[in-house]
């Protein structure tokens, strides 16, 4: 696999981090701001909402670096591998970042007529919590990767080496 | 031939194994996240609360005989059930307090909080929250008649109720709380 190849894959996934860690939540959060309900307003709180924002975005940049980075290093590479447990590290800290900023558990309030009148809580921690044990296991994963490519070392790199001849891939 | 290491097997069956459980996850979330809008659905009044009028006898000269009933109506149109289903109301009363120079004071005089357990996919809950002067009502703090300032302006009593609704979703993921705060449901005219 050629360097234009590996840079080409690191730009791709690196665009769909931005899109699934930065882009649909910055919409979703935008949308879910201002919202109508059975005539009443209902308002997510603009101090909630900013905070939000700030960390999702954060987050989102990092990911989205280390991203391109872990897709644009070769295979079975330890490069590779550093990189996909610090995105992962990165993940936990995304996901985590839902939690502390406020996103778990979103703050509506009910406006009648520019008056408040109460407001609706809606919590998804439960929801983060199971997506982190997820994440756990993940980490385990590319834990385990990271010290199989290490120990493996020496017949990784024959495959690698073996696969071509002539510069044409026989496999 | 190429011949696939040990370690990348078992490394292959745990992913298949994440994928297939984040993929799930994120179908429960969606489904949820989906089927509560179909509840929530503005033209369908799944959740009603109060359904119909909202009975309440606030007469403070007969303690005894004070009562609130709230009735509510609550369909699950949803594919996940309704659990944790709880409400509570509380009722405050504002007054000239005598014994102060006939300063507005404000009284909590009602504070009930009920469970209705689960409403199945499918399934509707009709009922209602019911208090009375033994159930709910705080008689301690209702004021004697004779401290009142039966002279107070605009009105010589004000009722002011909060309203807290309160349930799970898609297997306990999600738990929304809906809350009305300070909402006039009664004034005494001089």
């Amino acid at each position: 696999m050629g360097r234009f190849y590996n840079t080409t894959k690191g730009v791709i996934f690196m665009s769909i981090y931005i899109v699934t860690t930065m882009v649909i939540p910055y919409f979703t959060f935008t949308f879910i701001k201002d919202m109508q309900l059975l005539g009443v307003d209902i308002v997510l709180e603009q101090q909630n909402y900013e905070r939000i924002i700030y960390w999702v975005s954060t987050f989102g940049l990092l990911i989205s670096s280390c991203a391109f980075f872990n897709y644009s290093s070769p295979k079975q590479s330890i490069r590779k591998g550093t990189f996909a447990l610090i995105q992962l590290i990165l993940n936990c800290l995304y996901i985590w970042s839902y939690k502390f900023s406020g996103a778990t558990e979103v703050r509506f309030e009910i406006v009648v007529e520019v008056v408040n009148i109460g407001f609706i809580t809606v919590n998804v921690q439960s929801m983060v919590m199971l997506y982190m044990g997820t994440y756990f296991l993940t980490i385990l994963l590319k834990g385990y990767d990271f010290f199989d490519y290490i120990i493996n070392r020496k017949k990784i790199r024959e495959k690698r080496y073996k696969t071509t001849i002539g510069g044409k891939e026989i496999s | 031939m190429n011949i696939i290491r040990p370690s990348r097997v078992f490394r292959l069956v745990v992913r298949l194994f994440l994928l297939v459980f984040t993929l799930s996850l994120s179908a429960v979330g969606f489904l949820g996240g989906f089927s509560a809008v179909t509840i929530l659905d503005p033209n369908s009044y799944n959740v009603n609360i109060p359904d119909g009028t909202i009975v309440a006898n606030l007469n403070i000269t007969n303690p005894s005989s004070m009562q609130i009933i709230l009735p509510f109506n609550i369909t699950n149109a949803g594919v996940y059930d309704l659990t944790d289903i709880e409400i509570s109301f509380q009722v405050s009363m504002t007054y000239g307090n005598q014994l102060i120079g006939n300063a507005s004071t404000t009284v909590k005089i009602f504070d009930k909080f009920q469970s209705f357990g689960t409403v199945a996919h499918g399934g509707f809950l009709k009922s209602s929250l019911n208090g009375n002067a033994t159930d709910g009502f705080i008689l301690a703090n209702i004021p004697s008649v004779s401290n009142i300032d039966w002279e107070r302006t605009p009105y010589i009593l004000e009722f002011h109720a909060n309203l807290t609704f309160s349930a799970s979703y898609s297997l306990n993921l999600y738990t929304f709380t809906t809350t009305i705060i300070n909402y006039s449901i009664y004034n005494l005219l001089p």
